[in-house]
């Protein structure tokens, strides 16, 4: 099992193992761990698919920055993604909604570690858990498209 | 600021649509935390809808409508859905879901 298989794995586990009351620590541990199984399921693939040693593919991996791969996930929506050359590629649809789900997902998560004015229920962890395994489910189904590759390298360059 | 922003009437539609699953939902305009303008959404589902397998089917067709229903899907910010169920909003009892 990959570390994002197992990030997702103990998010699930946060949720459920103090019962049907989890405590507001353990929910939102649970969301900030949902975004980074898929932070790590992107960066992972990306850096499996280059030829190097193990030690070479963590440091390929270091090179994602969050926020750049937001705005790269952004662009990614409905009305097509533009590469270099400024020519609109349309976006699959599983594709699309991986970028969305990413994108929600840093927000969510950024408000699961800092905002702590936000009261978390089980319902809203769950539902952004069960977003997350649509995430991993729907990049498994695009992976090998030469769009999602684009989408990889864009989030790794920011362009 | 979000131009052209929805309606509460069109969101209460879109919550009527999926009665008794969903009990209502409440629009706020904000910021999100990288700072860009965006949508929350605060939907309160039924006890029952709030419960796995249920729960994904309807919180998808609540993503859906909203960007759809509601012409999101394409706009430049994006719509934050959160979910709680009755009893949890009778517990913790917070405004911005009323």
């Amino acid at each position: 099992m990959g570390l994002a298989e197992d990030l997702l794995r103990q998010a699930e586990h946060l949720i459920i193992y103090e019962g049907t009351k989890s405590s507001p620590a353990s929910l939102r541990r649970a969301v900030s761990t949902a975004y980074y199984a898929l932070f790590h399921r992107l960066t992972e693939d990306a850096a499996g698919r280059w030829p190097g040693t193990a030690e070479a593919r963590t440091s390929f991996e270091r090179g994602f920055k969050h926020g750049i791969m937001r705005g790269v996930s952004l662009e990614f929506g409905p009305t097509g993604w533009k590469d270099r050359r400024g020519n609109r590629q349309s976006v699959p649809l599983p594709l699309q909604r991986v970028a969305k789900s990413f994108a929600t997902l840093q927000d969510e998560r950024h408000s699961a570690d800092y905002d702590n004015s936000r009261s978390w229920s089980a319902t809203d962890a769950n539902e952004i858990l069960d977003l997350t395994r649509q995430a991993f489910r729907e990049w498994d189904l695009i992976r090998e498209d030469p769009m999602a590759g684009n989408y990889l390298i864009a989030m790794l360059l920011g362009k | 600021m979000i131009l052209n922003l929805p309606k509460q009437e069109q969101v209460d539609q879109i919550a009527g649509s999926l009665a008794p699953d969903v009990v209502r939902i409440r629009m706020r305009e904000g910021l999100d935390w990288s700072d860009h303008d965006a949508l929350y959404f605060y939907v309160i589902l039924s006890d029952e809808a709030s419960r796995a397998p249920r729960l994904h089917e309807i919180a998808n067709e609540v993503r859906q409508k909203i960007d759809q229903e509601l012409g999101l899907g394409s706009r430049n910010f994006l719509a934050y859905p959160r979910f709680r169920s009755e009893t949890e909003q009778r517990e913790l009892k917070e405004p911005l879901w009323d």
